[in-house]
């Protein structure tokens, strides 16, 4: 593998992680968000 | 969602043409990481400058709805940053035959900024949540945006000429035609991508914080 597409593919694997990561903040706050009303 | 997508779109289609039609960048090893190594370290630049704006307006107005804006600036200009050292490292190796030059001062400002920046966490999250871990990391934030111009010209006020800037020389582009309209391409691509990082991660921010609200 060239330096050239080993430099795409780390920044292609960095924001894949970033959105695995804010989807699972969102479905935290989400999950957090519908227990609301049940603690009054 | 718009933003997401134009970037997928800019960045797929810059990165292919700079892949497919261009090749490598005469001159240079590797020369293809250019297309993303630029456009990601200028794009780390805006999202730190964006943040010191914020922080700036923070501490005009007293408005707090500021604090986050600066923070998410801040958080995603970290990522870019940390983007821009791994990327021109690969570089480096391919250029140079080394993983990093201390004798870079570009290299070595921009590791400084870096530093700067996360520790900016850290400051921010030993302060009590309220108006104080609003404003002392808002400072903060405003000291550091003094080293993205020193870390911009620091290639350009060295006497030795390692890092090389196919960018601009003598106050001119000095890429043309194909290459600066591809170059375009994934710039605005890099852009977008970070616009569309900055609001969902704003959104997941600001319901967080009215979340620790209503508790």
């Amino acid at each position: 593998m060239s330096y050239t597409w080993a430099a795409y593919l780390v920044v292609l694997l960095a924001v894949l992680a970033w959105v695995g990561i804010i989807a699972l903040k969102l479905r935290r706050l989400e999950r957090e968000v519908k227990e609301l009303p049940r603690r009054g | 969602m718009p933003l997401a997508l134009a970037a997928l779109v800019l960045l797929g289609v810059g990165l292919g043409l700079a892949l497919l039609w261009i090749g490598e960048l005469e001159g240079f090893a590797a020369g293809g990481i250019f297309f993303l190594h630029v456009p990601v370290a200028l794009t780390a630049y805006a999202l730190l400058v964006w943040g010191a704006w914020k922080a700036l307006r923070l501490l005009w107005t007293r408005d707090e709805r500021y604090d986050l804006e600066s923070y998410t600036g801040i958080h995603v200009g970290l990522i870019f940053a940390l983007l821009t050292l791994v990327t021109g490292s690969i570089w480096a190796r391919a250029e140079w035959g080394v993983w990093w030059d201390w004798r870079d001062r570009q290299l070595v400002t921009f590791l400084i900024l870096f530093l700067f920046y996360s520790a900016y966490f850290m400051l921010r999250y030993s302060i009590e949540p309220g108006a104080a871990r609003a404003r002392i990391p808002a400072v903060y934030a405003l000291f550091g945006v003094v080293l993205i111009p020193v870390s911009f010209l620091a290639v350009r006020l060295a006497d030795q000429f390692l890092h090389r800037t196919p960018l601009i020389r003598g106050g001119r582009p000095d890429i043309e035609g194909q290459v600066l309209a591809v170059f375009g391409v994934c710039f605005a691509g890099a852009l977008s991508l970070a616009a569309a990082m900055y609001a969902i991660e704003l959104a997941g921010k600001r319901l967080d914080a009215r979340l620790q609200e209503a508790r």
